[in-house]
């Protein structure tokens, strides 16, 4: 079984991987910038490694491989994460300090060095065909995603539905969720509809986290970025407030627009309960789901 | 799930009290008009129930993007 905390094993992979890479000094010190970002298991928020751990857990999967994987997936994801600011021109460390040029090579370097942690996991015992059909499950759930961005890239020079908008959840924080809970669930279980179930609970559970996160960035001060890129997503297309709008400024308590609030927490509690029919699912198939419910808060 | 179906209700249930009155004491005769799966019947029906000054039904966010 994993153990309850096994953070510190997770980042000594992690770090031990840029150590061992054969990468210049340079480029390596570039690597760390997207992995120290918050949000990321070496600012102190081991999120990802998270979701493989509850997984791997609740389908009673190989400890020593689950941190392993753990430590791939947070490389994997911090390259993904590094070239996702670039594309959508958010504000990214690792372009302000090195251009986009090396930003663009360091952030392939860690899609590179993630899937490198991955293979390795053969040294923990778990068979080559198995990590073969992990590798591939990982590059699923990225390829499913990097479509899902091309949409979302497409959608901010034009005019999106709210089904768009909601695709594009589904395509990218869905499809990644689901394919990292499926990953963690493969080194418990063979049997391919219970880590079907792993997945369709990620689906459902990454897009509501991603519209809680489209929710708090339309409605907090603080969190404005979608506002400001005209982004659009479900709650400020709901709100009506698109790029052409004079007013960027979202107001909850406008005519017209606290709906849009309410109209987005009901689209929320819908994924949360079709993500917790698949936990249901998957609890009647004796997998001990409380690291998944736990992460649902 | 049929976003514009849904988008015609929470408008519905913001302009017509009668309609959101009976929405929270029949949910599935008041919505029968609307092709709803019981998923999201039910959160319609949170929805109403909060706005009729019932508990809210916005569940606290777990933060995974935060």
């Amino acid at each position: 079984m994993v153990q309850p905390v096994p953070w510190v094993r997770v980042a000594e992979i992690v770090e031990g991987a840029l150590a061992g890479c054969g990468l210049p000094y340079a480029l390596r010190g570039l690597l760390e910038v997207p992995l120290r970002q918050p949000g990321k298991l070496l600012a102190g928020s081991p999120r990802w490694p998270a979701l493989v751990l509850a997984s791997a857990e609740a389908a009673g999967g190989n400890g020593a491989a689950a941190l392993r994987v753990a430590a791939g997936v947070e490389i994997f994801m911090a390259g993904v994460d590094a070239l996702d600011e670039i594309e959508d021109g958010d504000p990214s460390p690792l372009v302000e300090m090195a251009g986009s040029a090396q930003a663009l090579n360091a952030g392939s370097a860690l899609l590179m060095l993630g899937q490198r942690v991955l293979a390795d996991v053969v040294d923990d015992g778990v068979a080559p065909e198995m990590a073969h059909r992990l590798q591939r499950t990982l590059l699923d759930a990225a390829l499913t995603a990097a479509g899902g961005q091309h949409l979302d890239l497409a959608a901010a020079r034009h005019t999106v539905s709210p089904d768009d908008a909601f695709q594009i959840v589904q395509l990218k924080a869905g499809a990644l969720v689901a394919g990292i809970a499926r990953l963690g669930a493969q080194l418990g279980t063979d049997d391919e509809a219970t880590v079907s179930l792993y997945g369709e609970w990620g689906r459902h559970w990454g897009t509501v986290a991603q519209l809680e996160n489209d929710l708090r960035d339309a409605t907090d001060d603080v969190g404005k970025r979608d506002r400001e890129r005209g982004k659009g997503t479900l709650p400020l297309l709901y709100a009506g407030r698109m790029p052409d709008s004079s007013s960027q400024d979202f107001d909850p308590d406008a005519p017209g627009q606290i709906d849009a609030v309410d109209f987005t927490q009901v689209v929320i509690d819908v994924e949360r309960q079709y993500a917790a029919a698949a936990l249901a699912e998957l609890a009647a198939r004796g997998q001990d789901v409380a690291p998944l419910a736990g992460l649902m808060g | 799930m049929n976003l514009h179906t849904l988008e015609t209700v929470v408008r519905r249930l913001y302009a017509d009290a009668e309609f959101r009155k009976a929405v929270v004491s029949d949910p599935v005769g008041a919505l029968s008009e609307y092709r709803l799966v019981e998923a999201e019947r039910v959160a319609v029906t949170k929805l109403s129930v909060q706005m009729a000054g019932g508990p809210s039904f916005y569940a606290k966010p777990a933060g995974f993007w935060q």
